[in-house]
């Protein structure tokens, strides 16, 4: 979405959107790499982030936000997710025809990671990650609509950039998701991550 | 450096806090602003005479604007030079995807001038939209009854019909499009309205077009869910079929079904797919293929006159030509 697109009331939802994740920042300094916290099992946490999908013309991806939980097993890492997919409007008219179709999607996956310790409380997990999207939404044509909901299963590579503290883990996820029914190259996502560990 | 953290006591209500925030920002990507303007809908009431009363002018061709090569340009100017009567596009018109963009950036700024003497078929890559949406709004009407895709109409002294061959399993089109209008099978309501349409409107003359060839040399091959469809036409005493979807520009022989040579009732095909995309080799060569190549973009002048047709195919560079004509049944 072009930036020169944001209108004010869509400012304010970013300040206000900004002013209410903040507290989640309070100050405490990143522990040295020999104190690295391992010992605890759980995370959860929410996501945020865009994907898009290049080989067809379906909006129903973009700005995407939800929910993680996840374990661990030694270096292996498991996790669950939900993200909300808010999609595009696309619509045009003239003085005959009007066209309006709008898509959004809900993603349920499960990705598995493997640990690799870089540097501090700083790592790199590649991994896999599987799911499936509900699609929904519909088009508009003059008074002809056509709705849909479909659910498409994706699989593809993944990869998690995470920060650890004592109570937080926080980082980017990347992945590359192929749908076998439909498209030959993927759909691309970045997000991200903030949560608890317990 | 400071890091976030976080008493574990407070984690679920300042996680459903930011959730709520993250909802808040959500506005920013629901809204991309204002409606595009459509190009107008432009009436064409004297669509169907001929500026020569003994033959009607048209230029076909298909899989044309591909804003990374925009070849589609040139083709475009060929149609210019030509001046039809009518113009038949022959599915897959805006690359990749058939959006709302690509029809009114790319489509529209090079064969959008004849929008109005435009009679289009529906191609796969429209459906990589959902519902084809942008392709049935561009055209206004023209292509049928919205999200149905075949109609019929007159030209001179032929008759046309323009059929939705999107049955198959292409890559990138849901399974549940050939549900949507219907499908191509002999009982579908494509079939019903064509073996309709066909006895409601004869003529000496008959031509159909639609988007996946049934005779194929180039990629993809033949498709056969149109046989049914191509049935009910060489039942008919169509002459004619024009397709795209491959790459590349074939002249068949006139056939019937299941592909047996036949001058006296056999339809002739010509695949245009060289209206602006990529071109493409050949794979396994038809028995009944005349005139092939891939060699260069262009496309083919037909007159369709009372009795017969004609054609030429017209390329944007020097070199390749295919002429001929074949009296109607």
């Amino acid at each position: 979405m072009p930036l020169t697109s944001l209108r004010r009331p869509m400012r304010f939802r970013l300040v206000l959107g900004i002013l209410v994740i903040a507290p989640w920042a309070k100050g405490e300094e990143a522990r040295p790499q020999e104190n690295r916290p391992q010992e605890k099992m759980w995370r959860a946490g929410a996501l945020v982030g865009f994907a898009r999908e290049f080989t067809t013309g379906l909006s129903h991806w973009g700005f995407g936000f939800g929910g993680f939980a996840g374990t661990r097993s030694g270096k292996f890492y498991l996790d669950a997710r939900m993200q909300l997919h808010l999609g595009e409007e696309v619509s045009a008219k003239n003085g005959s025809v009007d066209y309006l179709s709008r898509y959004q999607s809900i993603t349920a996956q499960l990705s598995a990671t493997y640990d690799i310790e870089i540097a501090g409380t700083f790592s790199f997990r590649p991994g896999l990650a599987l799911g499936s999207t509900l699609l929904f939404g519909g088009t508009t044509l003059g008074n002809e609509r056509r709705s849909d909901a479909r659910i498409l299963v994706g699989i593809g590579p993944e990869v998690q950039c995470v920060w650890t503290t004592a109570t937080l883990v926080y980082g980017l996820n990347a992945q590359a998701l192929f749908v076998p029914s439909r498209v030959a190259a993927p759909v691309l996502g970045a997000y991200f991550t903030l949560g608890n560990r317990f | 450096m400071p890091i976030l953290s976080v008493s574990g006591a407070s984690f679920f209500a300042r996680l459903a806090a930011a959730i709520a925030g993250l909802a808040a920002i959500a506005g920013l990507s629901t809204c991309t602003g204002a409606p595009r303007e459509l190009p107008p809908c432009l009436a064409s009431p004297g669509f169907g005479s001929t500026k020569d009363p003994a033959f009607a002018r048209v230029v076909a061709a298909g899989d044309i604007a591909d804003c990374t090569t925009n070849k589609h340009f040139e083709t475009a100017a060929l149609v210019g030079v030509l001046a039809p009567d009518a113009v038949f596009a022959l599915g897959d018109l805006a690359y990749p995807n058939g959006t709302l963009s690509e029809f009114l950036d790319c489509y529209d700024p090079a064969w959008g001038k004849f929008r109005s003497i435009t009679r289009p078929a529906v191609g796969n890559h429209e459906y990589h939209t959902a519902h084809a949406g942008p392709y049935y709004a561009y055209f206004c009407g023209t292509s049928g009854e919205p999200f149905g895709g075949f109609y019929s109409f007159e030209l001179g002294a032929w008759h046309v019909v323009s059929l939705n061959s999107n049955c198959g399993s292409d890559l990138g089109v849901p399974a549940e499009v050939a549900t949507e209008f219907g499908g191509c099978d002999k009982d579908s309501p494509q079939a019903k309205w064509l073996a309709d349409d066909l006895a409601k409107h004869p003529s000496p003359c008959t031509a159909a077009i639609w988007h996946h060839p049934v005779f194929n040399s180039g990629k993809h091959g033949g498709s056969d869910v149109m046989r049914d469809l191509w049935k009910i036409l060489e039942d008919a005493g169509a002459d004619l079929v024009l397709a795209g979807h491959a790459h590349d520009y074939e002249r068949l022989a006139p056939v019937v079904l299941p592909g047996t040579r036949n001058e006296q009732k056999g339809i002739r095909q010509f695949v245009i797919g060289t209206g602006g995309r990529g071109l493409a080799t050949f794979s396994d060569i038809d028995p009944n293929s005349e005139v092939r190549q891939a060699e260069t973009h262009g496309v083919v002048e037909f007159k369709l006159y009372a009795d017969k047709y004609e054609w030429n195919y017209v390329s944007t560079t020097p070199g390749f030509t295919d002429r001929g004509e074949t009296p109607c049944h």
